[in-house]
């Protein structure tokens, strides 16, 4: 196993981590066989930091980003999210922690077809209890930011997939959370697209968000500086470029 | 961070209600179909209610025309020895009538009258040419107002009509009609009862008991085929010094027994315990129209609250369907940081939604409805605000009920298995 050490010399050390799993585990009932998609996993994220995780399917990368993302508990372990610890809290302080510290993107954008871009990005906003002026105004300015403030009316189902995730990227975007977790972004776009959204992961990165990536593409991954690999439920390598 | 004030609230009230109006417009059919459904079932409680409600009001306004607190007290008659009566009488004698008015004696009535008739059932009247067979009644002053007696045209009798035994009488809207030739004015005209010339004086108003005389309450009497005459007269004709019956009126209805007991203990006194007197009064036909009308509405209820339930398990249906169609989006929603109670409060949303949209149709519906049986029965049907609210509210109840299964199954979702939902 080969673990790349955190730079102690930098700045780095000063920063307190951004997320912190410890021995962390995960495991699925299939029928009657467990399936293990996590043992015992410990890793430490620092803000401004941009990981992609990567391994196979069923490696557990995942499982990881549930747990990460507060859409799953762990079975075993402790995690924490910009000093929170996520063990004991309910669920309404699970929905504010994904509401206000997490941006999600998916793999298939998910965004609400029945709503406007606008409308689909001040969806975490509604939910935070933003005042409407206030809410449309961000919104705004982030739709400027993937440059998609052209198509704030637009329903899902009249943009192509790059336009899409560019607007679920917005909506990650709008309540500034301390991390985006994106769930293979690229997965469902052709090669220009994977471009584009990549280019602005990174920019955003260089911006100081904290991005974790979840990839089995090795390509996109490479857009990362730290790359961490998994296979069968175990962190195998953590390299930092 | 909740909502800072309180036109924040209202300013996400109106947007969850918005895109509840979004989420309900994706599926027209579906939602119009469930709107539909408890559009039926409103309009059903509804119809039945303000017909029950009508339906009472109708039989009971004929049973108020009999007088809802009047009693009639009269003499037992033995079934073994027929005779007996003719040869001793009514048992209620024109003195045991004094005494009963100034003694004061029952104190659960509010006014007498005496009731004088003769043995036949009918008596022929004759106007000019014309004749029929009326029910003529010698009545006392207060006759009218127990009876709940109305004069449409002309007098009542005065108090010297009946102590001078004046030859003037009261007629129903039958006998105007058949004896009058329906003359619209028969004030003045004169009649004649057993070859004695009476003047009308007074027309009394038209009584409807369609109803009563369908049930047979009124045992083929004609109520508006009266002649009423002062009974000081009609005892002199027919030669005698009683009255049939004794009619009254109680303080309030629920002395009717009460009040039938101390005439009875009055009169048997009077006479030593020598008749027998019965009392008779609206009070079984009434508890009897209670009871029937209860039943029916009951009943009525009871089915057209099934289809409201029908129309419950409807909105039910569709808002399972949708929820399960919409994991996904529940998975989303929860994933940018909407609570449980967000996901229970727009689907609850949404089925208030279709059920308040069916309540208004059903309303509507209902109206309709009821106009049109209103025009088409002669009924006096109306609709009264409180049996709308009342039922508008059922409807809101319905939706919520109905829909709180459906919102709780999306609320309880696990986030992760949500999102990965196709």
């Amino acid at each position: 196993m080969t673990y790349a050490i955190p730079n102690l010399s930098g700045n780095q050390r000063t920063v307190r981590p951004v997320i912190q799993l410890e021995g962390v585990s995960k495991a699925y009932s299939v029928g009657d066989a467990s399936i293990v998609a996590l043992n015992n996993v410990s890793l430490t994220i620092y803000p401004g930091e941009f990981v992609a995780v990567t391994g196979a399917s069923g490696s557990g990368k995942s499982t990881l980003m549930s747990l990460i993302g507060c859409l799953d508990r762990p079975d075993q372990g402790n995690i924490s999210l910009a000093d929170e610890p996520l063990g004991l809290i309910n669920d309404n302080r699970v929905a504010a922690v994904r509401n206000r510290k997490i941006g999600f993107i998916f793999q298939s954008f998910n965004l609400i077809p029945r709503l406007t871009a606008l409308h689909n990005v001040e969806l975490p906003m509604i939910y935070a209890g933003i005042p409407p002026a206030q809410r449309l105004q961000r919104a705004k300015i982030a739709l400027q930011i993937v440059g998609m403030q052209d198509r704030a009316l637009h329903s899902p189902s009249q943009l192509s997939g790059g336009q899409q995730q560019r607007i679920a990227i917005a909506r990650a975007l709008v309540n500034n959370p301390d991390v985006i977790l994106a769930d293979e972004p690229t997965g469902s776009l052709d090669a220009a697209n994977v471009d584009e959204v990549m280019k602005l992961l990174v920019q955003l990165n260089k911006k100081g968000k904290t991005v974790v990536l979840v990839t089995h593409d090795m390509q996109v991954a490479n857009f990362a500086e730290r790359t961490i690999f998994m296979r069968d439920g175990n962190i195998v390598s953590d390299i930092r470029r | 961070m909740i909502a800072h004030s309180f036109s924040d609230i209202r300013a996400y009230l109106r947007e969850s209600f918005a895109e509840s109006m979004l989420a309900l417009k994706e599926n027209r059919v579906r939602t119009l179909m469930s709107i539909i459904g408890v559009a039926v079932g409103i309009t059903a409680v509804m119809t039945v209610g303000i017909v029950s409600q009508g339906g009472r009001q109708y039989v009971f306004s004929e049973l108020e025309s009999f007088g809802l607190k009047t009693l009639w007290i009269y003499r037992e008659r033995d079934q073994k020895n027929p005779l007996d009566y003719a040869r001793e009488g009514s048992g209620i004698t024109n003195e045991d009538y004094e005494a009963i008015l100034s003694s004061g004696c029952c104190t659960a009535i509010k006014q007498f009258s005496a009731v004088v008739y003769s043995q036949d059932w009918q008596t022929t009247v004759k106007m000019g040419s014309l004749h029929a067979r009326v029910n003529v009644e010698g009545v006392d002053r207060n006759y009218l107002a127990i009876n709940n007696d109305q004069i449409s045209q002309g007098r009542a009798f005065s108090e010297e009509d009946i102590r001078r035994r004046q030859a003037v009488a009261l007629i129903g809207e039958s006998v105007r009609k058949t004896l009058f030739n329906n003359h619209p004015l028969p004030i003045g005209k004169t009649l004649r009862i057993d070859n004695m010339q009476f003047t009308v004086i007074g027309l009394l108003k038209e009584k409807k008991r369609d109803f009563l005389t369908s049930m047979g309450a009124t045992q083929g009497f004609d109520v508006n085929n009266r002649v009423l005459i002062p009974y000081t007269l009609y005892q002199q004709m027919l030669g005698i010094q009683d009255v049939q019956t004794l009619q009254a009126e109680v303080q309030d209805q629920t002395l009717i027994t009460e009040g039938i007991a101390q005439i009875q203990a009055f009169l048997s006194k009077q006479h030593r315990g020598r008749f027998k007197y019965r009392g008779d009064s609206m009070l079984e036909w009434t508890q009897l129209a209670n009871r029937i009308l209860y039943g029916i509405s009951f009943i009525g209820v009871l089915a057209a609250s099934v289809s409201l339930v029908v129309g419950g398990i409807g909105i039910m249906n569709i808002m399972t369907t949708a929820v399960v169609e919409r994991t996904r989006e529940i998975g989303i929603r929860m994933a940018i940081g909407a609570r449980r109670s967000n996901i229970l409060w727009q689907f609850l949303l949404e089925a208030a939604v279709i059920s308040v949209l069916g309540g208004v149709l059903g309303l509507i519906l209902g109206l309709i409805v009821l106009v049109a049986l209103a025009n088409w029965s002669g009924f006096p049907l109306r609709p009264d605000i409180e049996l709308i609210l009342v039922a508008f509210g059922v409807a809101v109840m319905v939706g919520l009920a109905s829909g709180f299964y459906p919102a709780r199954r999306a609320a309880k979702m696990k986030p992760v298995e949500a999102l990965r939902y196709d």
